[in-house]
């Protein structure tokens, strides 16, 4: 990072605002992660089950998001639909110890891959909880969804914790690095 | 019949499909074990969310491999498991109460043969006689269980039994019915209470209350009971319905608990029944002759449906999402979903074994899972996709029904009328016109058919520097075709991560795939593999397969032979062409070409961090042509690392500034590093791509007689030098040798070039 973009992140100057869609199935920790996201200050003490949808702000280096907090419960997943076209980044949270509905996941995924609002923006998959013993590595994790049959879009995949926020800074460089590519890109 | 339960939770096992689920498909493979080996069917399955979290687990009551392991692991929440003539009912991980059935009156004629036996001198031989008689007298299945055992047991059998009974009070054998069945109705629609409706082997189906433990009310219906459904609530309305051995389904309403009403029988099934399922108000029952009927809950006939397997099982699907609610029959390899009576999903398993039982429910945080249990006692779960939509494929799948067809009769018109006179008039005219338009069309046919077979036989191969074989194939006739493309490799290594794309007209053909990933393209291999060690880590071994190393071989030495014989597998490198090969070679450094004595030998270590893999090839300078040339080479570097030794240390003693080093290896260098001290020094790192042994000759040349220049024309002439030291990443090994690039300062553009020919340094702090 040169002296200038240090400089505008501290005194967040010229930066750039964008909308991210965070998308998983119910109890994948989506909520929980976009808390540990936010700085200290506006954090909630208690995590809830999301209804519909809930809009949060958190900033990165250089960007700052909006992010859709999607619900994950069977009946809210077609609002997801809705939020695709405006989305310029796409974090998808999966519960890395629910082996069960790794396939459920892996379904939705591609769904949402594979629909027509969708553009070809930054994706960004985090397999959640991995503090919990039963947790899978992430390289199960990726396989089990498919992942390496990915193309055409920056993709990757992060082990994350939302309890211990290991994996969270990174995984907010990757998106602000590749979003600010992707805006970049969209606007010449 | 003891029941042994274990509780299996989604945790337990994994199993992956690569492929996503077809779009239309409405089934995906969640889970599949086929190890769990259980022995169980599908009434001793159960959902039940264990620690009340929404996280629901499947119980499975094991029936054990023989009869002695009753043990019983782990089940954990309220769940009542019906075992011989006792209910345990366990709470929060342990047995919490457990509700015996009554005894029932022994017959008096073997109560009579037990006190004979008793009194009378102990004759196993009379008591058995009497049994027996007690057993035609009445009916040998109203005996006690211990009597019936008894007459059926060997002599040693009946001792041990005989010894049982005496340790029995009254020294009688006690008659107990066995629980065949049990189903739990709810008290009322605000209860969480539930009342238990346990079916019995002697016809009675019992009430109990699960909180008391009393038995609320009993009816019987005098034949032994095998399923039992139930719905409503116990204190307003209820109706269980309950199906006999013989194969009559009774209907047991709250009128009938007084004694003075008889349950009412509803249907009389003339097969066994395999299973009774009850769904949006039908009553489902499948029997033995691969029929399932329909009946209302009055009892009335609705529709019969006739498959052609013999049905397994059935469940009742509900989605509450959609709205559906349907009825799965499980058939050996395939799973119906019938909506009433037309066929909407069938879904096929792909495990080895054929199926045993199958239950629907929520599971885990799925509301939609449909567990799959097979005959080798594994476990398939498959999960309803949110996306599914239930429309009819009766038309192609569901068995044609002969009162499904309406006749098509044409209204007696004119025209109908002038048909039928002309089909009676000529007749056999008519018929000799259809046939020979049949036989016609049927030519046809088959002479489109053999023309497409050898037009879909020629292949399109494409050649391109892999070497890749191509054959296309095309069966079928029509609409739907089959392509079988196969592919083989002709390159020595294995090719990875392709793809096989179709491109073709949208709007012409409809492809099942279009993009298909090709995992792993392997040439034929070789029967034998040689062992080598891996280049840059010796401590790895690399087992390459013969004919691919051969073939390195043969490309390194110059030797292949172009006899086209491409999938001809090799075990050796002909001699001869080596030998002439190394002649033309030494001539052409205007050597003597050595007749006598051996080659020197070769080998080569695979390059696995390269991509393709290549080999590094080592040669032995024993018997080399080459030897002589290469000891006077030695010679002279070796007098002129001396000499640069020498000259360095010499302008050491004018300046102090060390310029020679001759390094071993990396911790020498650190250890160098470590002794600089000057604060203000710099130091340049470099990573060089190119390894020494791909040094351009020329390079190496104009840096010899650099160095040459420097050492003996220059000499005493002061030069700042800078360093730079190749840092090589971890991956490449540490072994490979240190190498430092030197280049004047004064020029604008330091070229990385390299003087390697000795381990040899130059280094210089900047002032
Ligand atoms: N151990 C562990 N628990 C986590 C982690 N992340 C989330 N959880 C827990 O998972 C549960 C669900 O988290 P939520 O953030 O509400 O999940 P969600 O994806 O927002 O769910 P919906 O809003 O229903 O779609 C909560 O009890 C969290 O405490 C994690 O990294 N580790
Ligand atoms: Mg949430």
């Amino acid at each position: 990072m040169g002296f200038f973009s240090t400089l505008s992140s501290i005194f967040g100057v010229g930066k750039k605002s964008c909308n991210i869609v965070v998308v998983g199935l119910d109890n994948a920790g989506k909520s929980t992660i976009l808390n540990a996201l936010r700085s200290e200050d506006t954090r909630v003490s208690q995590v809830v089950p999301t209804v519909g949808m809930t809009v949060t702000t958190f900033s990165g280096t250089g960007v700052n998001f909006s992010a859709f907090d999607m619900s994950g419960q069977g009946k809210y997943r077609n609002l997801w639909d809705a939020y695709y076209a405006k989305a310029e980044g796409i974090m998808f949270v999966v519960d890395s110890t629910d082996r069960l509905r790794l396939s459920v996941a892996r379904d939705e995924l591609w769904m949402i891959l594979d629909h027509k609002d969708c553009k070809k923006v930054p994706l960004l998959i985090l397999s959640n909880k991995s503090d919990r013993p039963d947790s899978l590595p992430v390289g199960e994790v990726s396989n089990l969804l498919g992942l390496d049959l990915m193309r055409n879009r920056p993709w990757t995949i992060q082990q994350t914790s939302a309890i211990n926020g290991n994996g969270l800074p990174h995984s907010l460089e990757w998106l602000s690095k590749n979003i600010k590519e992707y805006m970049n890109g969209e606007s010449s | 019949m003891i029941y042994w339960s274990i509780s299996i939770s989604p945790m337990q096992s994994i199993f992956q499909m690569s492929l996503l689920p077809a779009p239309g498909a409405r089934w995906m493979s969640a889970l599949s074990d086929d190890e769990l080996r259980l022995n169980t069917n599908a009434n001793c399955v159960s959902f039940v969310d264990t620690q009340a979290d929404g996280d629901i687990k499947l119980i499975v009551a094991d029936l054990g491999t023989s009869r002695y392991e009753m043990k019983l692991k782990t089940p954990t929440n309220t769940i009542g498991v019906a075992a011989g003539s006792t209910l345990f009912i366990y709470k929060a991980l342990k047995p919490f109460y457990k509700y015996d059935l009554k005894p029932i009156e022994l017959l008096p004629a073997e109560q009579a043969a037990w006190i004979r036996y008793w009194s009378d001198g102990h004759h196993i031989d009379h008591l058995v006689r009497n049994l027996e008689m007690a057993a035609d007298e009445a009916s040998f299945a109203e005996m006690s269980t211990l009597s019936q055992a008894i007459v059926m047991g060997s002599d040693e059998d009946r001792e041990q039994l005989i010894a049982k009974v005496a340790n029995m009070k009254e020294r009688m054998p006690v008659n107990k019915s066995q629980m065949t069945c049990v189903a739990s109705i709810k008290r009322s629609p605000e209860s969480l209470v539930d009342v238990c409706a346990i079916g019995c082997e002697n016809g009675d189906i019992q009430f109990v209350d699960t909180q008391a433990f009393q038995m609320l009310a009993s009816v019987n219906i005098k034949s032994p009971v095998v399923f039992i459904l139930t719905t409503g609530h116990y204190d307003v309305d209820f109706k269980v319905f309950a199906s006999t051995r013989a194969g009559t389904i009774y209907l047991i309403q709250r009128e009938h608990l007084g004694k003075d009403r008889e349950p009412r029988k509803i249907a009389t099934l003339p097969k066994r029944i395999v299973a009774i399922k009850m769904f949006a108000k039908i009553l489902a029952v499948a029997t033995d002759d691969c029929k399932i009927t329909y009946y209302d809950f009055r009892g009335k006939r609705l529709k019969e449906i006739r498959t052609n397997q013999r049905i397994i099982g059935l469940e009742t699907f509900n989605y509450e999402p959609r709205q559906y609610s349907t009825l799965l029959v499980a058939f050996q390899r395939e799973i119906y979903m019938y909506n009433e009576n037309s066929l909407v999903d069938v879904l096929k398993i792909d495990s080895q074994s054929d199926i045993k039982w199958i239950k629907f429910g929520a599971f885990g945080r799925e509301e939609a899972a449909l567990i799959i249990g097979t005959k080798s006692g594994g476990i398939i779960v498959k999960l309803f996709r949110r996306t599914a939509q239930l429309t009819d494929m009766a038309e192609i799948h569901a068995p044609k029904l002969a009162h499904n067809y309406k006749l098509n009769i044409p209204r007696r018109t004119k025209l109908y009328q002038d048909q039928t006179q002309r089909e009676r008039d000529n007749p056999v005219h008519m018929h000799q016109m259809y046939q020979r338009d049949l036989f016609l069309l049927r030519w046809l046919v088959s002479q489109q058919f053999a023309l497409m077979t050898t037009k879909a036989l020629s292949t399109v191969s494409t050649s391109s520097s892999e070497a890749v074989d191509i054959s296309v194939d095309v069966n079928g006739f029509g609409p739907t075709f089959r392509l079988t493309v196969r592919l083989s490799s002709g390159t020595p290594t294995p090719l990875t991560d392709m793809w096989l794309s179709f491109i073709y007209k949208k709007e012409s053909f409809k492809l099942s795939d279009a993009l298909i990933p090709v995992a792993l393209l392997t040439p034929q291999l070789h029967r034998d593999f040689v062992v080598t060690m891996v280049d840059k880590a010796s401590g790895n071994y690399a087992i390459t397969c013969k004919k691919l190393y051969l073939q390195f071989m043969e490309k390194e030495l110059n030797t292949q032979s172009n006899d086209g014989k491409t999938y001809e597998i090799k075990d050796q490198l002909d001699p001869v062409s080596i030998k002439l090969n190394h002649e033309k070679f030494t001539r052409s450094f205007g050597i003597a070409v050595q007749t006598e004595g051996n080659l020197p030998k070769i080998y080569g270590i695979p390059k696995m961090h390269k991509n393709p893999i290549k080999f590094r090839f080592i040669t032995g300078a024993h018997d080399s042509t080459l030897k002589p040339l290469s000891i006077e080479l030695q010679k002279i570097l070796r007098f002129l690392h001396g000499h640069f030794r020498r000259y360095c240390y010499s302008i050491t003693g004018h300046n102090k500034i060390n310029r020679f080093f001759s390094i071993q290896n990396t911790f020498r260098v650190v250890q160098q590093l470590n002794t600089v001290k000057n604060k203000r020094s710099e130091i340049f790192c470099a990573d060089f791509s190119s390894l020494f042994t791909n040094l351009p000759h020329n390079v190496v040349k104009e840096k010899l007689y650099y160095l040459i220049d420097l050492m003996f024309k220059n000499a005493g002439h002061f030069y700042t030098y800078t360093i730079l030291v190749e840092a090589i990443s971890p991956e490449k090994g540490l072994s490979s040798d240190i190498k430092i690039y030197l280049c004047r300062k004064d020029r604008r553009n330091p070229i990385v070039t390299a003087i390697i020919t000795m381990p040899l340094s130059e280094m210089s702090l900047l002032d």
